[in-house]
């Protein structure tokens, strides 16, 4: 009796364990909708899962899926696993990313059939990120930020065709009193300059300076030829670069628009679009198209006719605390009118949610407004000035950080 | 869900299981007379009398009468008058057989000592039964194991432990690299560990599984998800604890081991005692060193030439590892007023290097950490205390850890040790820092327990741990935090033992309160903005119940089904709730990790004093809630911790050994583990919700095998070649549902061997070993797939001189 049941207990056991080895060994059959990378293609950034489970993924989407309001965005068998090479904050020009990577490079990638692909790559520890950077023209990048020591500003200009570098020290007036570090934040090139913001602050309170500072540097030299300051705000563009959002806009004839907003442990409250003139090398004190104490101006992005999308965060929006609840304005840059798009506010985690394909005329915002319900793309059509929709996006991503227009790939 | 059938359809096991066994209670005859004894091992004579033998089996040969002895070696049954052979045997011992004529009436109750069989350094992978089965009466779910196998081997108990089933050792890299513990799918600090059931952090922060050498320990056993109070743990993964020698015998065991990668070992662990005086000193000491400079095989390094990144194969260069222990105690035991009294003290302390970051493409060539730690404690044991079967046991200790992060290095290496200079600290990537922390604890535990008869029994235990978290930098004074954090456990359990001890349940309950004091200025406007929760929680207390029972119902004599289940809690930890006031920013309204967590097995075993078979399996579920995780908020560049994700493991688990004499030995183990996300937000899933959690191994297994012959060479001598076995199946680094398929981050199916040849003569006094790790120099990785170490010799040499006093 007692080996009878011995013998059935180690059987049962075994089988039990056989059968969850055989089904646990099972390939996973995920869908794996190939994208046709022939076709005109975004790239779309979204972060999902919690520490230490968080990963970070870059989908290719057609345009043809991007418009199809019937279409539904997954990540089940697509997209590139990206999150141990390079994080968001990276530049975009001409279908490639270029960034310094996590692992101590400075590269240039791209996303093709899944995968990450790193075209071109060098040691790089001079910078710690490129989330300052300003183009001097097509091949050439500049990208700015502090030394480890963090009271020292430098600067590496990138030949992106060969990734050879100049590397330099920028000269920053003195600390004033109770400051002692320095940071950068927006760049931007016009015509043979360099407007780089900055911001200075304290390492023990880590209250900042008040005032926006912008260098204006001779981009052949990087002599600072001029300090600009404003008291009206503190940040020249995003405040950490151009990471989060798309902060400064130069448009066609040179002029240059800067949201400046409320930052960080600023005790400032106000946020502002503010203009230098083309030309110019100070703010123009007579424009102030965008201001509101309430209303933070988060991000613009260029329409190409003399309008923007602007990207506004009001908390009064949202429920739950989220001081990143969203809205989206067409904006015209000289008289600063302002038309709220009917797309809906509210903001689950979204960065730089917006991709502007001028050629065609079209701009693709993408929300992540509900957590509980479907989101989607919405196309705005510069010409026709109407909104519709496109893609879903399931709800349940931690962040979709980024939206790039690539174009064919 | 399987799991979940499995586990009731065991607990319907059970239940039928204590029907049968009180029908057949009912039926016992009303013409027998009573025989009763106590059986004792002649094992050591310092013991008068010596050690009871737990759980031996006492029959009349030929008959079906019999019991089995209790956990004092004391047995009782009834059968009818008559002429018998009474024989008594016990797994490790000699078989006793004698006549016995028993009288109607009363007969004397018999004093039987069990001769001890000859047993082999090697022999037994898993403690033998006189341990593990009183482990596995409380019905926890344990893996007991014995060092035995590992004496002659330079393993580290952390490397043991992998061999067992249901565990994971995530290590970084070689010797001394860092290392995760998971036990059934639960890790980081959800999981404790113990010396002798006191807390590991109170001998000293240098003292880790992945340092301390085998040859310190006498076993260590680990209890899976539902833990026993007297280790007074918010353990809601499960607890390692490591068993020193805890008898009375002299000995010296010493060992020294030398091998590739410029690896020394040496451990000593001795015992002397005056039987006439009672006085015992005890002291144990290890010192580890290595380079780890082993082959890292196709690592990425930029050629200038081609202007690119190529593969090649290169020597670790900068992951050199240093650690040191000594510990002395000493005192008395077996006198009027004490069972055992030790007062102890130890020092020790680490040096080691920094070579990579997460990935193996970040590489440091500059930065250190430096540790050293003292510690003072004080035991007292008393059985019987003022009254009969109420036993004390009484801990208290002062300890301060100190360890040190050196980044100071403004390099940028590359794996053939070349570096740039660069602008930057290494690991941080901004300015010097010499970070200092210091962590001075007290901590007190006492445990009582009475025994109120056979069938029913009590205990509690206190645990206080009171500590304060000292941060500063040497170059930055602006980054200094102090905080003060105290938690006190305590633990009811009832233990109940029915039918013969067939059936023993113990239902507990834990108390847990946990007070902090920080440093932090609460008022600066730098925190205010994102502090979260209530600020009068800074300073506050707070308390929490825990509940759980542990249940064994034995069906034959080796045979039995466990189950057990606990509502269980990980404590916040200091700079998780209070932040180190600096990038980390506090919430003061984390609540605890919790977690559901069931267990459900069986074991049987068989055999005769030749041949032996065993057999363990079980199934279970861990449902997990509030992990405390630290959210990172890029866009202000701090951290701060959230009670965020959700998980369920469920899973099984299966081991089988077999032993033939002295010659052959064998094991296998399986271990399969699901883990899936559960987390809701705010009411909504998250888009990973059900899906596996990414890299994790979920399928892995072991395998040893063991031959050797006595007296080959000589009376005396025994040869032994042994050989292990690991396997991992391949897992994603990421979401497995997630990506491009054909691109995926996988970290491959891993098969690493052992082999280990042995020499012993002069009855094991004297031992000499070769091993041979992973000779098929097969790739193994950590999770993030960092490489650790090829194809490696050692060798040891061991001395064990025992004397009784």
């Amino acid at each position: 009796m007692k080996q009878n049941i011995i013998k059935l207990l180690s059987g049962l056991t075994f089988l039990a364990i056989a059968a969850a080895f055989l089904s646990a060994c099972k390939d996973d059959n995920g869908t794996d909708p190939k994208v046709d990378t022939s076709k005109d293609m975004f790239w779309l950034y979204s972060r999902i899962g919690e520490y230490p489970d968080q990963a970070d993924l870059i989908a290719e989407v057609t345009r043809e899926d991007i418009e199809d309001p019937a279409f539904t965005f997954t990540l089940k068998g697509n997209g590139a696993e990206v999150q141990q090479k390079i994080t968001y904050g990276q530049v975009l020009k001409d279908g490639y990313y270029y960034c310094v990577s996590k692992d101590q490079r400075f590269g240039k990638y791209k996303i093709k059939n899944g995968q990450l692909i790193a075209e071109m790559e060098v040691p790089y520890t001079r910078l710690y990120n490129s989330f300052s950077f300003a183009w001097k023209n097509d091949h050439t990048l500049v990208i700015f930020g502090p030394d480890g020591n963090g009271d020292k500003l430098v600067y590496s200009e990138i030949n992106t065709n060969t990734l050879d570098m100049k590397n330099g020290e920028l000269a920053i007036p003195a600390f004033p009193a109770g400051y002692d570090r320095v940071r950068t934040q927006e760049a931007v090139y016009r015509d043979g300059k360099i407007f780089l913001g900055y911001q200075v602050y304290n390492s023990t309170a880590y209250n900042v300076q008040p005032g926006l500072r912008v260098l204006v540097l001779d981009a052949s030299t990087y002599q600072a030829e001029k300090t600009i300051t404003d008291s009206r705000s503190d940040n020249f563009g995003d405040g950490n670069g151009g990471r989060f959002q798309s902060g400064i806009l130069k448009d066609k004839s040179g002029n240059i628009y800067v949201s400046a907003s409320p930052g960080y442990n600023s005790g400032n409250t106000t946020s502002y679009l503010l203009r230098i003139n083309s030309g110019a090398t100070e703010f123009d004190p007579s424009y102030e198209g965008f201001k509101s104490s309430s209303i933070k101006l988060s991000g613009i992005w260029d329409l190409g006719n003399g309008k923007a999308i602007l990207r506004t965060d009001d908390s009064a929006l949202g429920t739950g605390g989220s001081t990143f609840v969203c809205e989206h304005n067409v904006f015209e840059l000289s008289t600063g009118k302002k038309t709220k798009l009917d797309i809906p506010a509210g903001d689950s985690g979204s960065q730089m949610n917006v991709a502007v394909d001028q050629e065609n005329g079209k701009a693709y915002i993408m929300t992540n407004a509900s957590r509980s319900v479907n989101n989607n793309i919405y196309i705005y059509s510069i010409s026709a000035e109407t909104v519709t929709k496109g893609m879903i996006i399931p709800p349940g991503y931690n962040w979709l950080l980024r939206l790039d227009y690539i174009g064919s790939n | 869900m399987q799991i979940s059938k499995i586990l009731q359809t065991g607990l319907v096991c059970i239940a039928l299981s204590i029907l049968s066994a009180a029908g057949a209670q009912a039926q016992e005859k009303s013409n027998t007379t009573t025989l009763s004894g106590r059986i004792t091992s002649a094992e050591d004579e310092a013991v008068p009398a010596g050690p009871p033998v737990a759980y031996a089996t006492v029959g009349l040969k030929g008959t079906g009468y019999g019991a089995v002895c209790n956990a004092e070696g004391e047995f009782s049954f009834k059968a009818p008058p008559g002429s018998y052979t009474l024989q008594v045997s016990y797994v490790g011992f000699k078989t006793y057989e004698a006549p016995l004529k028993l009288a109607a009436g009363n007969n004397a109750p018999l004093k039987i000592e069990l001769q001890k069989a000859k047993m082999d350094l090697d022999e037994v992978t898993i403690v033998g039964k006189n341990q593990t089965q009183q482990l596995k009466e409380a019905g926890f779910n344990v893996n007991a194991i014995e060092t035995k196998a590992y004496q002659n081997t330079t393993a580290n108990l952390n490397q043991v432990l992998d061999q067992t089933s249901g565990i994971r050792v995530r290590q970084s890299g070689g010797l001394g690299s860092n290392m995760n513990f998971s036990i059934n799918g639960l890790s980081g600090n959800a999981v404790k560990y113990f010396v002798d059931g006191v807390p590991i952090e109170a001998m000293g922060g240098v003292m880790t599984l992945n340092n301390i050498p085998v040859n310190l320990a006498k076993s260590i056993e680990v209890y899976k998800g539902v833990v026993p109070i007297d280790f007074g743990a918010d353990a809601m993964g499960g607890v390692v604890n490591v068993v020193t020698n805890s008898g009375v015998r002299n000995y010296l065991d010493a060992s020294f081991g030398t091998g590739s990668f410029n690896t020394q070992q040496a451990a000593v662990s001795s015992q002397y005692s005056d039987n006439s005086t009672g006085f015992l000193v005890k002291a144990n000491g290890f010192l580890n060193y290595s380079k780890n400079n082993y082959i890292m095989r196709d690592v990425e390094i930029y050629d200038p030439a081609l202007k690119k990144y190529v593969l090649r194969d290169h020597r670790r260069f900068h992951d050199q590892y240093f650690s040191a222990l000594g510990m002395v105690e000493a005192g008395f035991v077996n006198k009027k007023w004490a069972d055992l009294f030790l007062i102890g003290g130890s020092y020790s302390k680490q040096n080691n290097d920094i070579q990579t970051g997460t990935t193996q493409n970040i590489l440091y060539g500059g930065a250190e950490r430096q540790a050293d730690s003292y510690s003072v404690s004080v035991k007292y044991k008393k059985d019987n205390l003022f009254i009969k079967n109420l036993n004390a046991n009484l801990f208290s200790s002062f300890s301060k850890n100190n360890f040190s992060i050196i980044d100071t290095t403004y390099r940028q290496y590359f794996w053939d040790g070349s570096y740039n200079v660069t602008n930057r600290a290494e690991i941080s990537g901004g300015a010097r820092s010499i970070r200092h922390y210091a962590r001075p604890t007290n901590t007190a535990r006492a445990n009582l327990s009475y025994r109120l008869s056979d069938a029913h029994a009590f205990s509690i235990n206190y645990q206080l741990n009171a500590f304060s978290n000292d941060v500063y930098d040497e170059l930055n004074s602006n980054t200094a935090s102090k905080d003060y954090i105290t938690k006190q456990i305590i633990g009811f359990a009832y233990q109940q033992s029915l039918f013969n001890d067939r059936l023993s349940n113990t239902p507990f309950l834990k108390y847990y309160g946990i007070k902090l004091k920080t440093s932090l200025d609460v008022n600066n406007s730098y925190y205010s903005p994102y502090m979260v929760g209530d600020i009068a929680n800074a300073n506050g207390f707070q308390s929490n119940w825990a509940y759980g029972i542990a249940s064994r119902f034995r069906i034959t004599e080796n045979t039995g089904i466990k189950a057990s289940y606990e509502y269980t809690y990980r404590l916040q930890e200091p700079d998780e709730l209070l932040g180190n006031g600096y990038t980390v920013m506090p919430n003061f309204d984390l609540k605890p990790e919790n977690s559901n967590n069931y267990n459900l097995g069986f074991y049987l075993g068989n055999g005769s004093q030749r041949h032996r078979f065993f057999f363990e399996g079980s199934g279970f579920i861990r449902n997990a809630k509030d992990y405390i995780q630290p959210f990172f908020r890029e866009a202000l560049g701090i951290t701060q911790y959230q009670n965020t994700a959700s998980v369920s493991i469920k899973g099984i688990e299966g081991e089988v050994r077999y032993s033939f004499d002295q010659l052959l030995n064998f094991s296998i183990n399986a271990s399969y583990q699901n883990a899936v996300n559960k987390t809701v937000k705010d009411g909504n899933k998250e888009i990973t919700y059900g899906f596996k959690l990414p890299n994790r191994p979920w399928i892995f297994g072991n395998a040893a095998a063991n031959i050797g012959k006595n007296d080959l060479f000589g009376k005396g001598t025994r040869i032994q070649f042994g050989w292990s076995f690991q396997y991992i199946h391949w897992f994603y680094l990421t979401w497995s549902d997630f990506g491009d398929p054909s691109h995926k981050s996988v970290i491959p199916s891993q098969s690493i061997h052992n082999l280990l040849l042995t020499y012993s003569f002069k009855d094991s006094r004297y031992n000499v070993s070769l091993e041979c790790r992973n000779p098929t120099n097969g790739l193994a990785y950590d999770n993030f797939k960092l490489q650790k170490p090829g194809r490696a010799f050692f060798l040891k040499l061991r001395v064990f001189l025992t004397k009784q006093s």
